[in-house]
């Protein structure tokens, strides 16, 4: 019999499950949220939410250090080089 | 009708973050709304392996914000979608990486207080609680498919690193019956993965 820690037994079924949603056909996505009531393509839909907008706590997103702060901070620093630096080429 | 919620008129402490990294992709054409919608339920998929500390929004921001920043480069024999859930899983294993480096940090501290044997000593407490949460979501998936005994042999099988023949062979299943619990499986954990808020 086999015996598997729970940890590992997580990641193995996380891992062949992400295969299975990386092979799922775009119909049977949009069917799924379509079952849910969303409107992926509607500006703002909820199928959307945490995705490409999000809520925070205020007094989290006032901290720097919390990851989505982290992470949008750095690219919104790295696109700004990126303007600057085609600006000062186009000049 | 009025919204149940208007995002514009969030009351209290809640604030909307505009334009994070993911919207930014999109804007970018580096992926489509329903590539979108499929990483939003990777990501939902690996929170649940995650320290409580981090949520799957987190983890989803954070690959994509890498893939934006050049941090992480995609070769170009593999697909975006696939790339940036590779991302997503290299990230959860850092963040357990950190949970389990400050669970030795204060093991070192507390070792540098008395006659206690010198060096880092292995701690049980994080492996305890990642040990924890996986039963707990372990249990949470599974309650997905309380009704579906196929789904649940599938899934027990790949709980245990079990190959799709040695699951069939196991529970008898036919590989037709086999391919439709598979596809019940992906439909369940699309709506779970697609919800606002999910369980």
């Amino acid at each position: 019999m086999k015996t598997t820690r729970p940890e590992r037994g997580l990641e193995r079924l996380l891992l062949a499950l992400e295969q299975e949603l990386l092979g799922a056909s775009d119909k049977e996505i949009l069917a799924a949220a379509a079952q849910l009531g969303m409107q992926p393509a509607m500006k703002g839909s909820s199928a959307l939410f945490g995705v490409t907008f999000a809520l925070q706590w205020r007094a989290a997103e006032a901290d720097p250090r919390t990851p989505l702060h982290k992470a949008a901070g750095r690219v919104s620093r790295m696109r700004a080089r990126r303007t600057h630096k085609s600006d000062d080429s186009s000049s | 009708m009025k919204p149940l919620i208007n995002l514009d008129e969030l009351p209290g402490q809640l604030e909307k973050v505009s334009h994070p990294p993911a919207a930014q992709a999109l804007d970018a054409r580096l992926v489509t709304p329903v590539e979108l919608l499929r990483l939003k339920s990777i990501a939902r998929l690996h929170a649940r392996g995650l320290p409580p500390d981090v949520s799957w929004t987190d983890l989803l921001q954070e690959a994509f914000a890498r893939v934006l920043d050049g941090s992480r480069r995609r070769p170009a024999d593999v697909p975006t979608v696939a790339f940036l859930a590779g991302v997503m899983r290299s990230i959860k294993a850092q963040h357990w990486k950190r949970v389990y480096r400050g669970a030795r940090r204060s093991v070192k501290w507390l070792a540098g207080m008395g006659d206690l044997p010198r060096g880092e000593l292995p701690d049980p407490a994080p492996s305890a609680e990642r040990q924890l949460i996986a039963i707990e979501e372990v249990r949470a998936l599974t309650g997905l498919f309380a009704d579906d005994p196929q789904a649940l042999q599938i899934l027990s099988g790949l709980y245990d690193g079990c190959t799709p023949e040695e699951i069939r062979s196991a529970h008898r299943l036919t590989v037709i019956a086999y391919e439709s619990a598979r596809k019940r499986i992906r439909r369940a954990l699309l709506r779970a993965g697609l919800r606002s808020f999910a369980p």
